[in-house]
């Protein structure tokens, strides 16, 4: 059973697409990751399935019930959602938002949202304040207690962790997969492939409005594209150095700049081979990882 | 289909109270005002006055057929104060353009439109809470003019004051229903507001200016000030039956297109 089906969900805004001919299916009981450049239409993709944007062509299903102007309220009530760029009722407390959101939920376990605001650091002072004194990553903790408090079974998160500190997204994580356990199917877009490596088992990843793939995180991480910045003694050095399984190379006096997977014991007798002055090596952007990623699916099939 | 939600009404409290209470005690002051200062102008000769004024200004001061020294008159006054018509008009345009522009524009909309809220409750919730708005201020017009009738020691037809208040009520909820719908239709705040303050002061424009302007005069029905009879209620004891069906059947036209459109929108 699918917890949310896609079928060539389209939606243009007048002329300009938001985005075309997607297509996905989430398990229920899943962590499905959302992923694609700012822009790419993940947040369309996700207004649609909360029918606050209605699609110009396809269409999208939640437990097996099409997405209408007319879908039902108990419905609505098994999705908890987080928006993306969270604005809040700035008139409100802490719990004076939560109450008021819950309560459109119908009832909330209250020793369960009491569990939610420990695991994300929110003290019972903190909700006595009015929200327009929370900073960034206090609103987003609140929205996501928000999202969470009535125990939904589908979990629509937009771009979830921004604004959170390492140590409370840590925790979210440990929440996410909890919930996973529980049965609890999580939908959540970023652009961050490290979190959705860490917390999620597949991954749609979307570009201009196109979805490229769907694949699961086990995949995509085999493909280990890293961007290499090295800086060596001279520029005469930098000319000569060659590295096998580089790509993008770019060369600023004797400094390198390139994406390159391989194997690391490879690179460092590479390395050793020359006076290196500065290195730095961090997981290569989305999009030279889907490139990569396409290149190596490309290079299999033949 | 339930149009209404209570969680949401309370919340439009919540969020208008201050704002509410602020304006009704501001109505209760200019009223109480009044008919405080009634009496010093009560024996002047104001009727010379009158005749010097332009046919539709002396219709907004009871249209010539009482005289300017009665309180009937400075009471029809009153309600086409500057003071009351913005108190009321702000407070349904304000109303009715947050409803649902308000909130694309606050980008609050993400989290009150996916809840288990249908859209058309939401439109429904707050056409009721303008129409509760409009009746707390009005009973801060009620009061005024009760206390100061008590106080000044005039007499004034309190059950006629009281459909005069209900009336001027029905008409300024109609006027945040106007709102309301053009909410739906253009979806930014300042735009929806600027739109609805137009079409009112039109209204209110051609209601007055249509007894002296022929041209005009084929439009007046569709104006909503044209179903507010202060003087025919407190002079003639005209019956505000006709005119109370007129507001309301245009206001529930108006929330009905309203919620027709919410439920066809991107929010």
């Amino acid at each position: 059973m699918n917890s949310i089906s896609v079928h060539n969900l389209t939606k243009f805004y007048g002329r300009t697409c938001g985005i075309e001919d997607v297509s996905f299916e989430v398990p229920a009981g899943s962590i499905f990751g959302f992923l694609g450049p700012n822009g790419s239409g993940k947040t369309t993709t996700i207004r649609i399935l909360l029918d606050l944007v209605r699609p110009s062509r396809g269409d999208a299903w939640l437990f097996g019930q099409a997405i209408t102007p007319s879908y039902p309220a108990a419905l609505r009530r098994q999705i908890g959602y987080l928006p993306g760029e969270l604005r809040l009722y700035e008139d409100l407390t802490g719990i004076g938002y939560l109450q008021l959101m819950g309560r459109f939920y119908g009832t909330i376990n209250t020793s369960y949202r009491s569990k939610l605001l420990q695991d994300l650091d929110l003290a019972p002072s903190d909700l006595e304040r009015p929200l327009r004194a929370y900073s960034h990553g206090m609103r987003q903790k609140i929205g996501l207690v928000q999202a969470m408090q009535h125990q939904p079974e589908l979990l629509i998160l937009d771009e979830p962790t921004e604004g959170l500190d390492p140590l409370v997204r840590s925790r979210f994580y440990e929440l996410l997969a909890e919930l996973a356990e529980q049965g609890t199917t999580v939908f959540m877009s970023s652009h961050n492939l490290a979190e959705v490596e860490r917390v999620c088992e597949q991954v749609a990843i979307l570009r201009e409005g196109r979805l490229l793939t769907t694949e699961s995180v086990k995949e995509l991480k085999a493909v280990r594209l890293y961007q290499l910045e090295i800086e060596l003694a001279s520029e005469a050095a930098a000319n000569s150095f060659t590295l096998v399984g580089s790509e993008n190379r770019q060369q600023n006096g004797n400094r390198l700049t390139l994406n390159w997977r391989g194997n690391f014991a490879d690179l460092f007798s590479e390395l050793g081979a020359y006076e290196v002055t500065d290195f730095s090596c961090t997981q290569a952007d989305l999009e030279d990882i889907f490139l990569a990623f396409y290149q190596s699916k490309g290079e299999g099939e033949q | 289909m339930n149009t209404f939600h209570p969680i949401l009404m309370k919340r439009l409290w919540q969020r208008e109270r201050t704002r509410l209470l602020l304006f009704s005690l501001s109505l209760f002051a200019f009223w109480l005002l009044i008919i405080a200062l009634y009496p010093n102008f009560a024996d002047m000769q104001l009727e010379q006055m009158m005749e010097a004024l332009p046919s539709f200004m002396q219709s907004m001061f009871g249209g010539g057929e009482i005289g300017l020294n009665e309180l009937a008159s400075w009471i029809v006054i009153g309600f086409n104060h500057p003071v009351v018509v913005g108190i009321y008009g702000v407070f349904a345009v304000m109303v009715g353009t947050d409803a649902v522009a308000g909130e694309v524009t606050a980008r609050t909309a993400d989290h009150l439109f996916s809840t288990p809220l249908r859209r058309s409750q939401i439109v429904g919730t707050n056409a009721l809470f303008l129409l509760f708005g409009c009746l707390v201020l009005s009973l801060g017009v009620f009061l005024g003019l009760f206390l100061g009738q008590l106080v000044v020691d005039v007499e004034l037809a309190m059950l006629q004051v009281f459909y005069v208040c209900l009336n001027a009520s029905l008409v300024y909820a109609a006027a945040g229903a106007v709102s309301l719908t053009v909410s739906t239709w253009a979806t930014q705040a300042g735009r929806a507001a600027g739109i609805s303050a137009s079409i009112l002061t039109a209204m209110f424009l051609v209601h007055y200016l249509a007894d002296f302007w022929s041209v005009l005069a084929s439009l007046q029905p569709l104006s909503i000030f044209a179903y507010f009879d202060p003087e025919g209620i407190l002079t003639r004891n005209t019956s505000i039956l006709t005119d109370a069906a007129v507001l309301l059947a245009a206001s529930l036209l108006l929330i009905a297109i309203a919620q027709w459109r919410v439920n066809r929108i991107d929010l």
